[in-house]
């Protein structure tokens, strides 16, 4: 019999609000995180927006001497952690032996911050200044080593990379590690905060950022709009504790959704274009629904990858049409991107978070900036405005630089 | 002496600023190790010794400093 996956604890950092509670609700509200980015100079640079985490206290969940070693992504990494340990029950003494809990919370940037100080540190002031904790405090899976310690979770722990895909890759690997009875219980997720004057730099040289619209940080991330431009650079954490379902039950900790399905695939075709017809990512759909045991025509709402670069949005509509056909433009379908910008390693893990919340809730948040749908897309329902709906099944659909696509089938709990 | 009383005071200030914590009673007899400092915390305090006064102390020098007074006269000999 298969060991089935289910979510019980859900934490996250954003750029509209640094808890699950407060992004849900700003999501709901279409409340944009996006604005001019004040932490170092943007003149010389293609774009001068970010959606940023604000107000964001560090000191809560480490020390100071522990927060200078460690990037800014492994302090959104831990404080996701945190919240969806303590939402899942799982910071009590015996709450579940720690042997069989994992934890796979991943990063498709790293601590880009440590890098860059590290090397102007040498650059300045020579080789013998560089900190011996440079290496732990930019190694990608230094927060899954970090989470496991502060728990005390043997289980398996690491991280994995597939760029903007990243947190959904975490997510459907953990619940291959379930279903395989490798553990009973993971911490799985996705962080980034990469927002700094080189990656800026390196994605703007690539025209690949959007600018402010007519003035206006806020209208920039627009996916599906005729008139989007590129993505805009978000930051933050989201982590999920997947658990299998009988052991969830047996601790009687709400499930807040099932994960019933996931697929995993590749492009094969060009290291940073989505495949024009959308082939890999569609058979990623099709694999995720194959193992979730349902047909196309069964998904009730879709969270799309929605970067808003005019390539990418129209690659990821050819994808979604190869496998719904014409029955996608009555799916409803919403982009969170279009308030949070794109967290890269994060966003999966985030956006995924927003579709159990979606499910649990049985409400769907709308996309905001779309003031003319892109003709060239054809008919689609994108939700413009909080939605109340009846909803068993949803879909999350992730695509990373190197032709990696992942796709999660969600069931209502 | 001077010189010597000087290291002591520069090696609790790095060490305070490195460690995150003041080291007040700190003297030349006490053991590196007895000072709860990790040991890659102690090779920062170490580095930024050798960043701060241009010097560099080679690794057969490290194996023999067990005492805060060790360190400081590994430092003073390549300061000489």
């Amino acid at each position: 019999m298969r060991r089935n996956v289910v979510v019980t604890g859900m934490g996250v950092v954003s750029p509209v609000g640094n808890d699950v509670a407060t992004f849900w609700q700003s999501l709901l509200e279409g409340r944009s995180g996006v604005s001019y980015i004040r932490d170092f100079p943007t003149e010389k640079l293609r774009s001068d927006i970010a959606a940023s985490v604000r107000d964001f206290n560090i000191a809560k969940y480490m020390s100071p001497k522990e927060a200078e070693i460690y990037g800014r992504v492994t302090h959104f990494s831990l404080a996701a952690a945190v919240e969806a340990v303590v939402m899942a029950g799982l910071d009590k003494e015996d709450a579940a032996d720690r042997e069989n809990i994992g934890c796979l919370m991943s990063t498709g940037m790293g601590s880009v911050d440590i890098f860059e100080e590290q090397i102007a540190r040498s650059n300045e002031r020579g080789p013998r200044a560089v900190s011996p904790y440079f290496v732990p405090g930019v190694m990608p899976n230094g927060a899954a080593a970090l989470i496991s310690i502060r728990y005390g979770w043997m289980g398996p722990s690491y991280s994995l990379a597939s760029a903007c895909a990243t947190g959904t890759h975490s997510i459907a690997t953990s619940a291959l590690m379930i279903e395989a009875g490798e553990a009973d219980v993971m911490l799985a997720g996705g962080a980034e905060a990469a927002t700094r004057l080189n990656t800026v730099a390196g994605f703007g040289n690539a025209r690949a950022l959007s600018k402010a619209f007519e003035g206006d940080p806020t209208r920039a991330s627009r996916p599906f709009d005729k008139r989007r431009q590129g993505f805009v650079m978000g930051e933050g954490a989201g982590a999920l504790v997947l658990e299998e379902e009988e052991h969830a039950k047996r601790r009687g900790v709400p499930i807040l959704a099932k994960l019933a399905g996931f697929g995993m695939t590749t492009d094969a075709e060009h290291l940073t274009r989505p495949h024009p017809e959308g082939k890999g990512l569609a058979l990623a759909i099709r694999r995720a629904l194959g193992r979730a045991g349902i047909g196309a025509e069964q998904i009730a709402y879709l969270n799309p990858h929605a970067t808003s670069t005019p390539q990418g949005d129209l690659a990821e509509i050819n994808a979604l049409r190869r496998v719904f056909g014409d029955k996608l433009a009555t799916i409803p379908m919403s982009a969170t991107k279009s308030m949070i910008g794109h967290l890269l390693g994060g966003a999966g893990a985030v956006e995924t978070i927003a579709v159990v919340c979606s499910l649990r809730d049985q409400v769907l948040h709308p996309s905001i900036n779309i003031d003319e749908l892109d003709p060239d897309l054809g008919p689609l329902d994108v939700v413009r405005e909080r939605r109340e709906i009846n909803v068993r099944w949803a879909a999350k659909v992730s695509a990373g630089f190197g032709g990696h696509n992942c796709a999660l089938v969600l069931e209502r709990a | 002496m001077e010189q010597k009383r000087d290291l002591l005071e520069m090696f609790k200030t790095v060490a305070a600023r490195v460690d995150k914590r003041a080291f007040p009673n700190v003297t030349y007899a006490s053991k590196i190790s007895d000072l709860g400092i990790d040991s890659l915390s102690v090779m920062q305090i170490i580095g930024e010794l050798e960043t701060e006064l241009g010097i560099m102390i080679p690794d057969e020098d490290l194996v023999e400093i067990v005492t805060v007074g060790d360190l400081c006269k590994k430092v003073e000999s390549r300061l000489g």
